[in-house]
């Protein structure tokens, strides 16, 4: 009996050791799997337009110096939050031109078929847009507040 | 003989606590290794995928050699709306080894609303729902049975009151090119729009600086289908591009709707591997493209907007005569 005393004195740290590494490695590999892309940073934000939310409209932030764009429907309170590939929220970090669009052709083939939507949003937000934004590192908020009144006059202002 | 008396000693097992250590261990090494296991399956699954690609990509090269053209995209024969028409798949059968199926469909006698509305359409019905493996990707994992999406059924003829049914899918769509374009009377800028039977003299850019086949999925894209469109005169979800893409929308897109519309991935190319999709180039070899690649789709109404030099690598990629060449990176 007097033998084991001194196993069983040495069995309690060795097993924290274990349990010390064990949390280490899983808390490792959790890191590991979360890993986000550092030429992409994500971006939100709300659309309005003249003062009121837009929702389903379909915002692009086209990169000016190249790369993919990225896409983002506004849901019912006008929020949108970019998507840059399947899995990657957010756009290529850098200068976009930025184009907000309503027009939907909707799907007569569906059932019951989904109908379709006019063009709300003025054509220098989309065909022929001054929208600009900035995406920086990290997280971005860009709203949109645009007008329906200023496309009756050339606007110098919006560049 | 008698046993010796067991010391306390060796009567000792494991206590509780190493035994969980253990298990822990174990699980621990199982859960670094299972991701590893997963990404060597669907390495797997790629590698079988873009092999389908590579034989379709040979058989239209075969039936290249034998009719001096690439296959039409679709068959626009039968003018009527929603007249359901053969495309390059029924049409490159003989190259693919599927002479039988191809004489069964009478695909050389006639279109195939013709076939499915006279008294003989039940053999081309079921011929129409064959699946034949080379089609299909085995990494999509949104394929049912092999037959096309229910978004993207047919209605065996003309109209939508008829026979309907879902042919066998096909997750390998035509290049079309830059155009949303319907009528065979306007051309496209890729290899595969209606009456299109382009040859190879006509891609200009040069055949291995040229997209031809590409992936779509079921499960995000409703994928295609092999043996034809619904309706050579639609660009809805049933319409045209069961048969083929266009390089608007964005590969891969994941945030718009699959369906009608333009910037959607119904209507243009995207597979379940990680990262991007395969693409068969016109000389026939196999490329991967990742879903980050330069992009920007010149729009508007004109029929130059496809030389245009503001477009992107991958539009540039999907038309054959816009004179930007640029090596599939």
């Amino acid at each position: 009996m007097k033998s084991l005393q001194p196993v069983r004195g040495y069995r309690h740290p060795r097993s924290a050791v274990v349990t010390a590494w064990l949390a280490v490695s899983l808390i490792g590999g959790a890191a590991v799997g979360c890993g986000g892309r550092a030429d992409v940073g994500r971006v939100s934000g709300v659309v309005t337009l003249d003062g009121t939310p837009l929702p389903g409209a379909r915002v692009t932030f086209q990169p000016t110096t190249g790369g993919a764009p990225s896409h983002a429907l506004t849901d019912a309170s006008g929020r949108y939050e970019l998507q840059y590939a399947r899995g990657v929220a957010g756009a290529r970090i850098g200068e976009h031109e930025v184009s907000i669009s309503t027009l939907d052709r909707g799907n007569p083939d569906a059932d019951p078929p989904r109908r379709g939507r006019p063009e709300q949003v003025p054509p220098h937000y989309n065909q022929r847009t001054t929208l600009t934004a900035s995406v920086r590192p990290g997280t971005t908020q860009v709203d949109f507040q645009l007008t329906v009144s200023t496309a009756r006059k050339p606007d110098n202002r919006l560049r | 003989m008698p046993r010796p008396a067991t010391s306390p000693a060796l009567r000792r097992g494991f206590t509780l606590v190493e035994l969980l250590v253990v298990i822990a261990i174990i699980g621990t090494l199982v859960g670094l290794l299972l991701p590893a296991v997963q990404s060597a399956r669907e390495a797997a699954r790629r590698s079988q995928c873009s092999n389908n690609l590579k034989q379709l990509a040979l058989g239209i090269h075969n039936h290249e050699s034998s009719q001096r053209t690439l296959p039409s995209g679709w068959v626009y024969t039968d003018t009527r709306a929603n007249a359901e028409s053969w495309s390059w798949g029924a049409l490159l059968l003989p190259a693919v080894e599927q002479a039988p199926l191809h004489a069964q469909l009478r695909v050389a006698q006639g279109n195939l609303a013709a076939h499915l509305l006279s008294s003989q359409w039940q053999p081309v019905t079921t011929g129409v729902q064959t699946v034949i493996g080379t089609f299909l990707c085995p990494s999509d994992t949104g394929l049912q049975g092999g037959l096309v999406h229910n978004d993207r059924r047919f209605n065996g003829g003309i109209g939508y009151t008829a026979r309907p049914y879902t042919p066998g899918a096909s997750n390998y769509v035509g290049v079309a090119g830059h155009y949303v374009v319907t009528d065979a009377d306007r051309a496209n800028s890729g290899l595969f729009y209606g009456n299109s039977r382009v040859r190879m003299a006509q891609i200009i850019d040069g055949t291995s600086k040229t997209a031809m086949l590409g992936e779509r999925d079921t499960r995000n894209c409703r994928g295609g289908a092999w043996a034809g469109i619904r309706n050579p005169q639609g660009t809805a979800a049933r319409g045209i591009w069961t048969a083929v893409g266009h390089s608007r929308a964005k590969l891969n897109e994941s945030a718009l709707p699959w369906d009608n519309d333009p910037l959607g991935c119904g209507q243009g190319f995207s597979s379940l591997h990680p990262g991007g999709a395969s693409f068969a180039a016109a000389d026939g070899s196999v490329r991967f493209i990742t879903d980050d690649i330069d992009h920007r789709h010149i729009t508007g109404i004109t029929s130059q907007n496809h030389t245009d030099p503001r477009n992107g690598v991958y539009q540039r990629l999907l038309s054959r005569d816009d004179g930007l060449t640029v090596d599939i990176p």
